[in-house]
């Protein structure tokens, strides 16, 4: 039996590990790790358009950012303290994970109302209007998620009773729709534009119909507790930099639509100024409204069991940035 | 001759798996845009090879599952020989070896994050945490089929404990080695891009999920394709420093 | 082993359960593990009541353990005879060696939306990805076993000269058995891990689907409690198959 395998080992070992210093740049500034979900939002980059853009390093705040694919990856990695800043997760996910004892704080609203969201059908389907979707299939992406309430909030006011599906994620609802086992699917804008584009699919329900959710605000951004305890005035100058950065973005869109067609190729120049409009810059807002609401939901779809305490509906806020 | 019929299996093989996925792709009978036909997806995959991104972010699996994998057969070896000379041990620990071999490791990925950061090196300790239980269960059952005899020689010649292990058990076990070597690797690759698809910012992992995530359907099977490319390749290098 | 040994084992096994239960108990009590990443056993076992109460536990429970059955049973039907047969054939063992190792290396879970196009999300789609995941270490194994049988074997059995199915069902057979189950047990595993991965991507199915709402609500004493029941689906399935080689081929 020989042992150049040995060697090889001892070779492959010393080797790469010099690649994590080198993916990790010198930093003189403020180091800020951040968890950010689904890559090419318009609202969840909005740090990457100012990182990009060079408003960070002006504050002297230097970002390194990691994607994940969802609200409970980003809870898990901002809990653990894996980053500091976690942004764009839904309202009661995070109650949820405050009650269950996850050392996290809300620094600022992200997104209020659902004006993103919109509700399709294939173009050959018989469905035109939530009025038809009387015993007809209606997805959304998980229980408790915005999704789910909006859905179910869109068939109330058009009065009808449809039968809720669970289809998961956008691209894994598209592939039901067009395949034909769901009759209307879910989107944020703007994803499945290009099917719109093509006449492919049709619009039957957008999320901004809804009056009941258009002041909730249903997705924050967070941090960990060690991180404001540490690094306040940090957090502080973070949500100020992250504000001046939506208004720059919709200031002068034309910088900031040539970044955000270049995270998402599959859509057309048309197609990129029209999701514009499934995202005022009201929504943006850092205030967080409508709280209530949401410890009602996360009470709802059972994110919680019990109702939180009046302390804890303060304490959950770490609020270190009064906004606009 | 012998490589030759080799060949011409594999290639009729090949060619009546393509057919029929093409032919499904064509058929109109399912949603084109979830299977889309072969030449979008060849088209998808020369422009990938195209991206100079595409070569930093294979380095950075690679890595991860090369140093996971060898991580994993160190210490999988070493700790299936110590439960393979311990029967005691073995009984007592092996519920909790089977146990957590089958715990979906994906859910120790806030730990490895925890212990050290969300790059790379997290993904490396997740590898090796998926991969050493097949090659740690794997060496421990060849363990129980080392002749009675071979063991009796061994320690009549009064052989340290690295001596057994050099001379008399590792011999005996390369076959159990390489099998275990073989499903870890796989697991490696696995787990490493699933790691990269739930947090990271680098990988294959973290290219298909955003090309699925964008529904560039195309663009994720070629990327898909081109992992299975690499496994295949890596697989043949593996089994030609195992051959002896 | 003395005999006295082996039956004390499952105490000596329930004896360390307990030892590792109080070290995580002290540890997050003293603070040096955070109980956000691994619940204590104060808050594990009432989980359970909870789980019970929503109906977590006995519906999951039984529908992942089914899923997981037929799909290692599956597996286990095309991938025992697909060995035998690459043992059997040089041509395609050279053919398709290289195939089945790489397969295996492949994430199959990501073609998911191949299968929900053409099967649906439904159980078929669960079941299926787990049988292709199984069937792969359970026919590499096969025909590693059918492979090695000791050469010694087949003389005694060429100059005894037995008939082909003699041959294979007096020789190779049992002489195969404990590569084989080698693969069954690994088998199991990866049919396992390959449903509640599935389950757990998809949002669909029994434990796996509740463990991915536990962990996006940050319940983790629950999701302990449900990755707890996993495990025993794993302890029972592999226990089963212990119990069935030893009843195949009594050592």
């Amino acid at each position: 039996m020989t042992f150049t395998r040995r060697s090889l080992v001892a070779g492959l070992a010393a080797a790469p590990l010099s690649l994590p210093a080198f993916i990790r740049s010198a930093r003189a500034d403020d180091l800020i790790r951040l968890a950010v979900p689904q890559k090419g939002n318009w609202d969840s980059m909005v740090v990457v358009q100012g990182d990009e853009q060079g408003l960070f390093k002006k504050a002297g705040i230097d970002l390194d950012i990691t994607y994940t694919s969802g609200g409970s990856d980003t809870i898990q990695v901002a809990a653990t303290g894996g980053v500091d800043i976690a942004m764009a997760t839904g309202t009661t996910a995070v109650i949820g994970a405050f009650a269950h004892g996850a050392p996290v704080r809300i620094i600022s609203g992200q997104f209020t109302g659902a004006p993103d969201l919109y509700w399709y059908v294939r173009a050959d389907s018989p469905i035109k209007s939530m009025a038809d979707m009387n015993g007809k299939t209606m997805g959304f992406s998980r229980p408790g998620s915005s999704t789910f309430v909006v859905s179910h909030l869109l068939a109330k006011r058009a009065n009808v009773t449809a039968n809720f599906v669970s289809a998961g994620e956008q691209s894994a609802t598209r592939t039901m729709v067009m395949s034909g086992q769901l009759d209307a699917g879910w989107a944020s804008a703007p994803n499945g534009f290009d099917l719109l584009g093509d006449k492919k699919i049709r619009v039957i329900a957008r999320g901004s119909e809804v009056p009941e959710i258009r002041n909730q605000t249903i997705r924050v951004n967070f941090s960990n507790q060690k991180f404001l305890a540490d690094k306040r005035d940090v957090a502080s100058r973070f949500n100020k930099i992250y504000a001046q950065t939506i208004d720059w973005m919709y200031a002068d869109t034309k910088d900031s639509l040539k970044r955000y067609l270049g995270w998402n190729p599959a859509i057309s120049q048309a197609a990129a100024q029209q999701a514009l409009s499934y995202f005022p810059k009201a929504a943006l807002s850092l205030t967080v409204s409508g709280f209530d609401l949401s410890l009602e939901d996360a009470l709802t779809y059972k994110s919680i069991e019990r109702p939180l305490t009046s302390d804890q509906s303060k304490e959950i806020f770490s609020v270190v940035y009064a906004g606009r | 001759m012998r490589l030759g019929r080799t060949r011409v299996i594999q290639a009729v093989t090949l060619i009546a798996l393509l057919g029929v996925y093409e032919a499904l792709s064509r058929s109109g009978r399912f949603y084109q845009g979830a299977i889309p036909p072969l030449a979008d997806i060849a088209q998808a995959f020369f422009a990938q090879l195209l991206q100079p991104d595409l070569y930093l972010n294979l380095w950075v699996t690679a890595y991860e599952v090369v140093l996971g994998f060898v991580i994993a057969m160190v210490s999988g070896v070493l700790l299936g020989i110590v439960l393979g000379t311990t029967p005691l041990l073995s009984t007592v620990v092996t519920p909790f070896v089977d146990s957590l071999a089958t715990t979906p490791k994906i859910i120790f990925l806030p730990i490895a994050m925890l212990l050290v950061g969300t790059g790379p090196p997290s993904k490396v300790l997740m590898a090796a945490l998926s991969a050493i239980f097949p090659v740690m269960i794997a060496v421990a059952a060849g363990m129980r089929q080392i002749s009675p005899v071979l063991i009796r020689v061994g320690q009549s010649f009064r052989c340290s404990w690295w001596q057994m292990v050099t001379k008399i058990y590792m011999p005996s076990l390369r076959l159990p080695i390489i099998s275990g070597a073989r499903l870890g690797f796989g697991l490696c690759i696995i787990i490493t891009l699933l790691s990269e698809i739930k947090i990271s910012k680098l990988g294959m992992g973290f290219l298909t999920i955003d090309a699925y995530n964008h529904y560039q359907i195309p663009q994720m099977y070629a990327l898909l394709l081109l992992i299975f490319i690499i496994a295949v390749g890596m697989n043949a290098l593996l089994s030609r420093l195992t051959a002896r | 082993m003395t005999k006295a040994n082996r039956r004390l084992a499952p105490l000596y096994s329930i004896g360390l359960l307990l030892v590792l239960g109080a070290f995580v108990e002290l540890a997050v009590r003293a603070g040096w593990l955070l109980p956000n990443i691994v619940a204590p056993p104060s808050l594990v076992i009432p989980a359970f009541g909870d789980l019970r109460a929503n109906n977590e536990i006995v519906e999951p429970f039984l529908n992942t353990f089914f899923h997981v059955v037929i799909a290692t049973a599956a597996a286990a039907a095309l991938g025992l005879p697909f060995g035998y047969f690459l043992a059997r054939s040089p041509a395609f063992d050279q053919a398709y060696r290289g195939w089945l190792a790489a397969a295996f290396a492949s994430p199959l879970v990501l073609l998911y939306p191949l299968f929900l196009v053409f099967f649906g999300r439904t159980y078929f789609t669960v079941v299926l990805m787990s049988t292709m995941v199984a069937f792969v270490p359970i026919a590499i194994n096969a025909r590693d076993a059918f492979m090695n049988i000791p050469p010694v074997l087949l003389n005694v059995g060429k100059s005894f000269k037995v008939d082909k199915w003699q041959r294979f069902a007096m020789i190779e057979l049992p002489a195969a058995v404990p590569t084989i189950f080698v693969g069954l047990r690994l088998g199991v595993i990866y049919a396992l891990v390959n449903t509640i991965g599935v389950e757990f991507l998809i949002d669909f199915g029994g434990l796996g689907r509740v463990v991915s709402d536990l962990y996006a609500f940050f319940n983790i004493p629950q999701m302990y409690a449900e990755i707890l029941l996993i495990l025993v689906i794993s302890i029972v399935l592999l226990w089963t198959l212990d119990r069935v080689q030893r009843w195949v081929r009594p050592q």
